[in-house]
């Protein structure tokens, strides 16, 4: 299968389940809480060493105190792993960002406890208020008023997280590193339109793909070597010889349909750059994963 | 389902029956079985009102019973119209559904509810939300809100819930907050906050402060923004202007004579 005389490799993307949060950062302005959801997301790029995966999903007026807001989602493998990142992440991001509130902005099964733990932090000077109860939250969302130095940190109680999908990937391969960069960001700018998903290495963009094991014993994963351009002649490649560069886009989404349509509008949009000669996808022969997507399905 | 009284007395009628979750699923006859006091004597609720099924989920009384006590006591869903005024007690330890009030109601309105919404057009009297004599807490949870003023003792020993009085508050409003939070857009009452150990009162006009409250800071509160973004949302023409928003707000805390950790706000504007 092609697409503009891109080839569409006949394999798949092997997803993972995770849990997924998302935060709504609000402040002063745009840029403040920007700001602070900028943090929030840094050095968030991989499960493996990161504790989580994180990105900016947009930015919104609509926003339980009329200010300007930011969406953040976050992934993690457990939903204890989770908590624990919106946990350290909103104590030392958000709190710490002039201006700033934070509220949970999804409905999940799971909840953690996170302004009802930053609270102490007030030093028995932390004020809670409690909205009235409404169909989502049948309890009312409480609130956590935290005194600091620059006026007052409010921040939700509990936040929830779901089921989420992580792991959805796919390589963008062409003649050398200009195209395939051009491609990867046009594809970017897809997925960035799709609610509920984040691309979440460096805009967006994977360089260092890595495959399960090493030849060092203490190493779980190493480098790709099948997609590694200057070693093709060394290994068993999979890029032909005019193939000189490639990159890869990694998306996490709330759902395996935001997935797909995340992977539909970023390969659609790759391969509309000269240069681009394949997308394929990285995966485990579909042993580890819990969602197999296939490329041709999902374009 | 309707209620149309047939009395005209002054004699109290305490009427705990009339509530949605006693008329569920019952037929006119059995409704006119309830019982009511009438004074110290029992009688049927058939025997005060004329029933009758409109079917509708929600009991209308059509037409003022200032003497009639406890409607919608602890109900817990639904929805109650009194298309006039009505006595004391009204929606007291309430824990849902929807009670509105076209007229006045009397003292006591909502006092100790657990949860739900009153919504008063006329005034309300003394002890709205409060906490009955020996309790430890008054309103815990729900809304109340007042379109006219309100008399003394305005969310005595509130704990939790929101209360709402467009016009003025009597005496001592808030009098012994444990938590929760009162708005008020008239003036507010002598002596406000008195020994209030927490809960939050925001007022539109400047008041008259006790000497235990002490002025912390002028800013624009987050969470004052939410509540009364939230609050606009509700179907009651709260006057939330944009103003009231994004405006700044004085801060006092108090009662200095408790734990002081109530707090006052005054619009600063």
């Amino acid at each position: 299968m092609h697409i503009n005389d891109v080839e569409i490799v006949d394999t798949f993307a092997e997803g993972f389940k995770m849990y997924g949060a998302r935060v709504l950062i609000t402040g002063i302005n745009e840029e403040w809480a920007m700001n602070s959801a900028v943090t929030v997301a840094g050095f968030g790029t991989s499960v493996i060493m990161c504790g989580c995966e994180a990105g900016i999903e947009d930015t919104t007026t609509d926003t339980p105190d009329g200010r300007p807001g930011v969406n953040v989602l976050l992934f993690a493998n457990s939903a204890k792993d989770l908590g624990d990142q919106l946990m350290r992440r909103i104590g030392q991001c958000v709190m710490t960002s002039p201006t700033s509130a934070c509220f949970n902005n999804l409905l999940g099964e799971k909840e953690f406890v996170v302004g009802g733990q930053l609270r102490y932090f007030g030093d028995s000077f932390q004020i809670s208020k409690r909205l009235n109860p409404t169909p989502e939250y049948p309890k009312g969302r409480r609130f956590w008023r935290i005194p600091v130095m620059g006026g007052e940190f409010f921040c939700e109680e509990k936040f929830q997280a779901k089921k989420a999908v992580g792991g959805g990937n796919f390589l963008i391969i062409g003649t050398g590193i200009e195209p395939v960069l051009q491609a990867s960001e046009e594809a970017v700018k897809a997925i960035r339109q799709v609610r509920n998903v984040i691309a979440p290495f460096p805009g967006g963009v994977v360089r260092s793909g890595s495959k399960v094991g090493s030849k060092y014993k203490f190493l779980t994963a190493s480098t790709n070597t099948a997609y590694c351009p200057v070693i093709k002649s060394q290994v068993k490649s999979d890029l032909t010889e005019e193939e000189n560069s490639v990159l890869e886009i990694v998306i996490d989404a709330l759902d395996i349909e935001s997935m797909n349509t995340a992977m539909h509008d970023g390969i659609h949009a790759a391969c509309t750059v000269d240069g681009v000669t394949r997308i394929s996808a990285g995966n485990y022969g579909g042993s580890l994963g819990k969602y197999l997507i296939n490329l041709k399905e999902v374009i | 389902m309707r209620l149309n009284p047939t009395f005209d007395t002054t004699i109290p009628v305490v009427a705990e029956c009339i509530t949605p979750d006693n008329f569920s699923g019952k037929s006119v006859e059995d409704i006119k079985k309830m019982i009511v006091y009438y004074g110290n004597k029992e009688k049927l609720l058939g025997d005060l009102f004329e029933v009758s099924d409109d079917g509708s989920d929600t009991i209308t009384i059509v037409t003022s019973v200032p003497t009639v006590k406890y409607i919608g006591k602890g109900m817990t869903t639904g929805a109650i119209v009194i298309e006039g005024d009505c006595g004391m007690h009204v929606g007291a330890q309430m824990k849902g559904g929807f009670i509105t009030v076209k007229g006045t109601v009397s003292d006591w309105c909502g006092a100790e509810m657990r949860g739900g919404e009153i919504f008063i057009e006329g005034n309300a009297g003394n002890c709205l939300g409060g906490a009955y004599r020996g309790s430890k807490s008054g309103m815990n949870k729900g809304l109340i809100v007042v379109k006219g003023n309100t008399g003394i003792e305005t969310g005595g020993l509130m704990k939790k819930g929101i209360i709402v009085v467009e016009g003025n508050t009597g005496a001592s409003p808030g009098i012994g907050m444990r938590g929760g939070t009162i708005f008020c857009y008239g003036s507010l009452g002598e002596r406000p906050g008195c020994l209030m150990e927490r809960g939050s009162i925001v007022t539109y006009n400047s008041p008259q402060l006790l000497p235990t409250f002490t002025y912390n800071v002028t800013y624009n509160p987050t969470w004052l923004r939410v509540f009364l973004l939230d609050l606009q949302k509700k179907p009651y023409n709260i006057p939330i202007k944009k103003e009231h928003i994004e405006g700044l707000y004085k801060r006092y805390n108090g009662d200095l004579s408790e734990i002081g950790k109530g707090e006052i706000f005054v619009f600063k504007g």
